[in-house]
């Protein structure tokens, strides 16, 4: 968390573009990103600014019609891009895992969630299958599901939304990873579930000392949450800086935009005042 | 007393769930429980509540769209629950939706320009060019381009499809809106240009306002009255700043609480930054 | 355009379908004045022979030239599937979606009475209804076009149900579009691609369902040529030289295959625009 700490992911000119049928897309063009230990770093974007795409990429998780190219691509030491399938396979889960925004498609729909947390950790680690469902149930209980026992037993759509993105951090940090990514998270959440499951992953963030790379478009989560933010749009950085910074003094026009868009909860209601620059609306280019 | 644009009294929506081998309901959902509500003319009251809490299916019964269990409904002075006939389209006019999901409110196989004139057309209002006249000035009042009249919704980002809609229900000139989650699927940035939009609308046009959403900054932002929903009931009514500054309720406390603020000089989860 | 035309597995049937069918239509519209031999001309010296000089495709049982008994057969075949076709599309689409708009009660029973005639297996009630009535060509075309027409019904009933729970259709009643206005402006128009594919395969049925009626003599009535109806009178004869057989035979084959191909690339080609 502070700025001595190592260098944990570095990231050099990341390019992803699609082939389709009607043409190469380029997802990212050219983005630069670091995050040391500890750090929690926030990729903040609209849609279509390429912000998931880069956070898949990290995980090698871009298959073909997509292709990924850098010129560095590091993570603690190792090198990402010259990494077999079977590296790769051996560093999610374990040193880097991922968080999706959607766990009715990231989790198995036909297996227990107690089964798909045990899966993880028999994976990577020789354990027997009661050690590693024992281990599961704890996990359980450690992210605040209560019943954890019973609730091993349980498929994921017999949770609420909250309870099921619960299950997919303690599939995430069942390792105690180095690095975890988590893509919009909270995004289809309630509020006051949101502030649960925040509570719940930086708390045990704290405890791992894990880096995370969280990326979102509410810019109040990122206010909460974030040590560095990177501002992507159009597949590229705008601008980063620490969260202060961004936040207190923004140098770019985007973000300066972004941020005046967002109206905040505790200020007093004000009639006259604009959410949008007064330049022409309605012009923001075509659809994806 | 003043002069109400909606007066919803004891409003109640069960739905059934599951029948019985012989068709009898077995469970009863109340989506609405005993809702009571007031809106003025010319005001914006915002309708909030996280998921099931009954918000959608509230602003659906005061629309027209969905019948009401019971109670009553009082809008731009017709009773809503029973419309028929002149009354029925007199209130088609008058009363008009937005919906959240721009991808789907839009026919696909309806040219943009048609589908502003709908309404027109259906009510019998304006000769032909004068319809087009209407239509293509709308389409400039919202921020697009005349010549955008052709083309077809896949062709338009979410944020232009909202507007579009935008457009289609102001063509019939409209008293009342109900904006349900109107914004919640738009990016930040087009989410203030349409919002920026409506309010601008709503000064023009003399609009009264049932602002239905789920994002608290937003509706702190626009609205004069907020009504917080929960579990299908009514938790707490009042003036906008004051429902912010001393909400009465626990329920509305905890909600305002969780709130992330975009200010890391208040943040509560982690450590203030250096 | 290629690339566009190959079928899921990148082959290129479907422009060799397209290919195919074009030639065939183009052959049953034109046929009579490519300056073909008479259909109806019996050449006695000449029966059940194979391909010569003069008959280009052999003859039939009573030495009429085969290639234009089989031009005029594609007449017959493609006009009774096609009005068929258009039959068994008008009656079947009108029930779906007027049943889709009936209410809830209403619909679930009328769904199941469209159920009862989808159940119906076709040849039998057609040998049934044609043994009884007698086989002239329109009562010919209202008995297939009448039994596909359920099948219709059913499939454009499921898709108007789908179209009816959209978006687009409440805001269109809540601008105060009645039932009538939601069928034709909102519905209809986004059944488009299913009413085009169930046609094509509907097609292909009714050409089936036609050949074997006149295969079994209730159809087409001799000397009228249909493939079926030549399928029919040459079989008797497989032995003494079967190329005369082949000849609508494998006509009738190939047209229904490339229908078919031709029907399963429409919908590879318009679902995903369904999907989106």
């Amino acid at each position: 968390m502070t700025r001595d700490a190592e260098v944990l992911l570095s990231v050099k000119n990341l390019a992803v573009s699609f082939d389709t049928r009607q043409g190469t897309v380029a997802a990212v063009k050219g983005v630069d990103l670091t995050v040391r230990h500890g750090e929690v770093v926030c990729l903040v974007g609209e849609s279509g600014s390429g912000k998931s795409v880069t956070g898949f990429s990290l995980m090698g998780l871009v298959d073909p019609p997509g292709r990924v190219t850098a010129d560095e691509l590091r993570f603690d030491g190792r090198d990402l891009l010259r990494a077999s399938e079977r590296e790769m396979d051996a560093l999610r889960g374990k040193a880097i895992s991922m968080v999706f925004q959607e766990p009715m498609t990231a989790l198995n729909p036909g297996r227990t969630v107690g089964s798909q947390i045990a899966e993880v950790i028999r994976i990577h680690e020789r354990t027997g299958r009661e050690q590693a469902w024992k281990r599961a149930v704890d996990l359980l209980q450690r992210v605040g599901i209560r019943e954890p026992a019973q609730r091993a037993k349980a498929y994921p759509h017999e949770l609420s939304g909250g309870m099921r993105q619960r299950v997919m951090i303690a599939i995430a940090c069942a390792l105690t990873p180095q690095l975890i990514i988590a893509d919009e998270p909270t995004t289809a959440l309630d509020v006051t579930v949101q502030a649960q499951v925040l509570e719940l992953l930086f708390s045990l963030q704290a405890e791992t000392g894990a880096a995370v790379l969280f990326i979102t478009h509410d810019l109040g989560v990122v206010a909460e949450i974030a040590d560095r933010v990177v501002v992507m749009q159009g597949g590229r950085v705008v601008e980063e800086g620490g969260v202060r910074q961004i936040f207190e003094q923004p140098r770019q026009a985007y973000t300066q935009a972004l941020l005046a868009a967002v109206p905040d909860v505790d200020a007093p209601r004000d009639r006259a005042r604009r959410l949008s620059p007064p330049s022409s609306p309605g012009t923001e280019g075509t659809p994806q | 007393m003043t002069d109400f644009m909606l007066r919803a009294e004891a409003v109640t929506k069960d739905y059934v769930v599951g029948r019985n081998l012989l068709g009898q309901p077995a469970r009863v959902v109340q989506a609405v429980r005993n809702v009571s509500l007031s809106i003025a003319p010319g005001s914006t009251l915002a309708l909030v509540g996280e998921s099931g809490s009954g918000k959608s299916t509230l602003g659906r019964c005061i629309a027209g769209l969905v019948r009401p269990s019971s109670g009553s409904i009082h809008l731009a002075g017709h009773d809503v629950l029973r419309l028929s006939g002149a009354a029925l389209m007199s209130f088609r006019r008058q009363v008009q939706t937005i919906f959240q999901d721009p991808y789907s409110s839009l026919n696909p196989r309806r040219s943009v320009g048609d589908a502003i004139m709908d309404g027109m057309v259906i009510h019998k209002l304006y000769g032909p060019q004068q319809r087009r006249d209407r239509m293509h000035a709308l389409l400039e009042r919202v921020g697009l381009q005349a010549d955008h009249a052709q083309r077809f919704p896949h062709q338009f980002s979410g944020g232009q499809r909202q507007r579009i809609a935008i457009a289609r229900a102001l063509a019939v000139e409209p008293r009342f809106i109900v904006a349900d989650e109107a914004v919640s699927a738009l990016d930040v940035s087009v989410k203030a240009q349409v919002l920026d939009l409506l309010a601008d609308l709503q000064a023009e046009h003399q609009l009264t306002y049932l602002f239905i959403s789920h994002d608290l900054g937003v509706v702190r932002h626009f609205a004069d009255r907020v009504a917080i929903m929960s579990a299908g009931e009514l938790v707490e009514e009042g003036e906008c700043d004051q429902i912010f500054e001393a909400p009465r309720h626990e329920y509305t406390r905890n909600l305002i609480a969780a709130v992330p603020r975009p200010d890391p000089g208040r943040r509560r989860l982690r450590a203030a930054p250096e | 355009m290629i690339a566009f035309l190959r079928n899921r597995t990148g082959g290129l049937s479907v422009p060799i379908a397209l290919g195919f069918l074009t030639l065939v239509v183009l052959a049953a519209v034109f046929g009579p004045a490519l300056g073909l031999l008479d259909p109806y001309q019996i050449d006695a010296a000449n029966l059940l022979s194979s391909p010569t000089a003069q008959h280009w495709l052999g003859t039939d049982e009573l030495g009429r030239d085969l290639l234009s008994r089989a031009v005029y057969g594609a007449r017959v075949s493609l006009t009774v599937a096609a009005a068929a076709v258009l039959l068994a599309g008008l009656l079947g689409v009108t029930v779906g979606v007027g049943v889709a708009f009936l209410g809830r009660r209403a619909e679930a029973a009328a769904i199941r009475v469209v159920d009862v005639f989808v159940s119906l297996p076709e040849i039998f009630v057609a040998l049934v209804v044609l043994a009884f009535i007698g086989g002239n060509l329109p009562t010919l075309v209202a008995t297939i076009g009448i039994l596909y027409a359920p099948q219709f019904a059913r499939v454009t009933w499921g898709v108007a149900r789908g179209i009816r729970a959209r978006e687009h259709v409440l805001a269109a009643s809540s601008l105060g579009a009645g039932n009538g206005w939601i069928i034709w402006h909102e519905v209809l128009p986004n059944m488009r691609s299913i009413i085009a594919v169930q046609a094509s395969f509907t097609f292909s049925f009714a050409m089936l369902l036609e050949a074997g009626l006149s295969f079994l003599g209730l159809g087409v009535r001799p000397p009228v040529p249909s493939w079926g109806q030549m399928v029919g009178s040459l079989k008797d004869y497989l032995f003494t030289n079967p190329w005369p057989v082949l000849v609508p035979a494998l006509a009738l084959f190939f047209t229904v295959l490339a229908v078919n191909v031709l029907g399963d690339w429409l919908q590879d080609v318009l679902n995903p625009e369904l999907q989106q």
